[in-house]
């Protein structure tokens, strides 16, 4: 569990974990509305070289980022009606080489990776922020290699 | 000149036949018989159902219209921004009549569609000044001409419309969030929540809508708000995006008179059809010296009856594409504005 | 009717079969990183087009079609029917093949045919004797397959599973493997623990192709177009969530 007591702190979390990403990789975002998962998928696409307007994905499912390092696409799951409507937006093309950053990927749980790490965000003590991380798959291993300060 | 729109660049499947008289044919799919039993608008998310109906759903607008392909003058569709799956459907489809009657093609922005819509039903000249508000869009444009335009400012994390349908979302409302948060406003008293409003005050025309959407989240986890508070939390709500809007438009008209003096304010896109934004943006727009224009309710939300009108603006100054055309997930229609770095902004 | 079937399917196998084959038809494949169109008329190719595009098909099928329309010499109104892969395959790729040919169906007032894209496959790859196991890169370490007896009937319907599940798929007697999976199929159909049986790989490239569309389409009845559909298969990852969850940490 990390501490987040405001949303710079999300951003720095977004930079710690940056270094660990493959291609491949999915990155799943839990929380309620507000909590701050947006703003921990925009710190990250701009951590990873990203220069263009990172605008919230709810309107159009996604949102793609032709980084250097990789191609970032950033879902928001938030109106998807049925699970299979994923390969409608290129999970497929996401998955094999690029990175996915997931909101609300409860709606397409049953066709989540193998391989993931579930954050899932969430007020703390007033507005201090925590995330918690679950590994799945190789993120296991990976993210033992996380850095951050054990105080939070 | 008659033209056929398509529409797939987001939920809806839409279809239209448009003369520079007017209205021909306006449907949209998820408005037909077969989905009443539903209750109404299905919110779907349509990259499937493009692909299942959009075929049948051309042919029915051009038998409303009394027509065929052989008596239209070209055939315009939705190339972007939006979901690239939708996009690919109504712009291959659009392409291939497109080859088959050898007619002119138009790969048209849905923002300039959104943009030139008041113009089908009034009487509006170039410049004027645009603000586009919808699920994915919030933007304060100066619209020289067909093609030209000029952003001012525009939201840097979420669209006003995303954060009706969030709010709505967390107080048990339905989807489409607009039309159910304005419903229960209108129960309600505007001033028992303080709710912040982003931005206000600040210099240039841009809007910022997530603290908003964040503080009715800290609000309804403290747990005080039972369902007989909902009126009084979404008229709050309603009120805090209004000052917003307002405010950031007296910037906007700024700019706009600096350019060309007093002139038109024009409100277009889903969020348009909210009457209470729609009266506290006119009364703002006419104590400025500004007049006010909006497209019927029927027409701000996403239709195929404004791709077919900016198809026949574009075909008139021979502004035609080609079959190669790509759909364009991205697509802004201001393509010199500098990106809104440190936060996000659609589109 | 299966024997009916049966007999088509020997008929056009044979080349023997004349009534079939009077079609006249223009065809479309989409479903891979290929993009191709197809004119064909009364049992010959009249003009063709290919090209291994990777991405860009949106942009590319549709000039595509005028080229080979314009070289074929025939207007719209000659065809007889549109013939389109419908799957399995891309998904962005299917749904340009299928818009490009409902739209082409509509504006021409002409019916369809939908040919699967393993269909197309074991078509072009076929040698007489052999069964054939056409299987489709499906990413993630999944195929797309459907087996073929000698004969082209279908052994089963098309499905998605696991590479290494390739194996249960595996005609009896003598077969060839074609398709963009071959090369991924291979190693788990030549395990030294089971006995190989007689097997093959096609020596092409593995991608589908229209004029082989075409070709399967002008033996076949035309339908209407709001009947063709695509064929996606995607079943959800047999290894969620409950195998998952034995192999996580959290933090």
């Amino acid at each position: 569990m990390f501490e987040l007591p405001d949303l710079n702190a999300v951003q720095r979390f977004a930079q710690a974990l940056a270094p660990l990403i493959q291609p491949g990789d999915v990155i799943e975002l839990k929380g309620t509305i507000g909590v701050g998962k947006t703003t921990f998928a925009r710190a990250l696409i701009r951590t990873l070289g990203g220069k263009e307007e990172v605008p919230s994905p709810t309107f159009t499912l996604v949102q793609t980022y032709h980084l250097d390092r990789l191609t970032v696409w950033h879902f928001d799951l938030f109106r998807l009606k049925h699970p299979i409507d994923i390969y409608e937006l290129g999970i497929e093309e996401a998955m094999s080489d690029g990175l996915s950053l997931i909101e609300w990927p409860e709606k397409m749980a049953p066709y989540a990776s193998q391989h993931r790490v579930e954050i899932t965000f969430s007020f703390y003590i007033g507005e201090i922020r925590k995330a918690s991380l679950k590994a799945h798959g190789h993120w296991r291993a990976r993210l033992s290699k996380l850095s951050w300060p054990s105080d939070g | 000149m008659i033209l056929l729109g398509i529409e797939t660049s987001c939920d809806e499947t839409a279809a239209a036949i448009v003369s520079e008289h007017g209205i021909q044919s306006n449907l949209v799919h998820s408005q037909l018989e077969e989905h009443r039993p539903f209750g109404g608008v299905v919110p779907e998310i349509a990259a499937r159902s493009h692909i299942e109906y959009l075929d049948s759903l051309i042919k029915r607008a051009l038998n409303e219209a009394e027509l065929n392909f052989s008596n239209l003058d070209g055939i315009a569709a939705t190339a972007g921004p939006g979901l690239i799956g939708g996009l690919i459907v109504g712009l291959t489809m659009a392409k291939s009549i497109a080859l088959v009657h050898d007619l002119p093609l138009i790969a048209v922005n849905h923002l300039e569609a959104h943009a030139l819509t008041p113009r089908i039903t009034s009487q509006i000249d170039f410049p004027y000044l645009l603000l586009l508000i919808s699920g994915g869009h919030c933007q304060f444009l100066i619209v020289d001409g067909v093609g030209h335009y000029r952003r001012l400012g525009t939201t840097i994390d979420d669209a006003p419309g995303e954060a009706f349908d969030k709010v709505a979302r967390m107080v048990g409302l339905d989807y489409p969030g607009g039309p159910a948060i304005e419903r229960a406003a209108s129960q309600g008293r505007a001033n028992r929540y303080a709710l912040p409003r982003p931005l206000q005050g600040r210099a240039g025309c841009d809007f910022s809508f997530s603290g908003l959407k964040t503080a009715v989240s800290r609000i309804i986890a403290k747990g005080k708000v039972l369902e007989k508070d909902v009126p009084d939390l979404c008229a709050s709500f309603q009120e805090a995006v209004a000052d917003i809007l307002t405010d950031r438009l007296r910037h906007a008209a700024q700019a706009f008179v600096e350019a060309y003096g007093k002139g038109v304010l024009v409100v277009a896109g889903g969020v348009a059809a909210n009457g209470i934004l729609r009266e506290r943006l006119k009364a703002t727009a006419n104590e400025i010296g500004f007049s006010f224009a909006a497209p019927p309710l029927s027409l701000c939300t996403d239709n195929a009856a404004m791709v077919a009108w900016a198809g026949i603006e574009r075909l008139r100054l021979n502004m035609v594409d080609d079959l190669t055309a790509a759909p364009r997930a991205r697509w802004p229609l201001d393509p010199n504005a500098a990106p809104a770095i440190g936060a996000g902004v659609k589109a | 009717m299966h024997w009916e079937h049966e007999l088509a399917a020997k008929k056009l196998s044979a080349g023997s079969c004349v009534v079939e084959m009077r079609l006249t038809i223009l065809a479309l494949d989409t479903s891979t990183e290929a993009c191709s169109v197809a004119c064909w008329r009364w049992g010959e190719v009249l003009a063709q087009d290919y090209a291994h595009l990777g991405h860009g098909h949106a942009e590319a099928l549709v000039p595509m079609v005028a080229s080979v329309m314009a070289e074929s010499g025939l207007c719209y109104g000659q065809l007889d029917a549109i013939a389109v892969t419908i799957g399995p395959g891309t998904f962005t790729g299917l749904r340009v093949g299928l818009a490009a040919a409902r739209g082409l169906a509509l504006a021409s007032s002409k019916p369809m045919i939908g040919v699967t894209t393993l269909e197309a496959i074991a078509h072009a790859a076929h040698s007489d004797e052999r069964s054939v196991l056409a299987v489709l890169d499906a990413r993630r370490s999944q195929l797309y397959a459907q087996a073929f007896d000698p004969m082209l009937v279908p052994i089963g319907p098309p499905s998605v599973l696991p590479l290494q599940n390739i194996q249960s798929l595996r005609p009896d007697g003598p077969y060839v493997v074609a398709g963009t999976g071959a090369a991924l199929a291979r190693p788990h159909l030549l395990r030294p623990t089971t006995p190989e049986g007689d097997v093959m790989f096609d020596r092409g490239d593995g991608f589908p192709r229209a004029v082989v569309v075409a070709r399967i389409a002008s033996a076949r009845e035309p339908l209407p177009a709001t009947t063709i559909r695509p064929i996606y298969l995607r079943a959800p990852d047999a290894t969620l969530p409950k195998i998952a969850r034995g192999d996580t940490a959290d933090a």
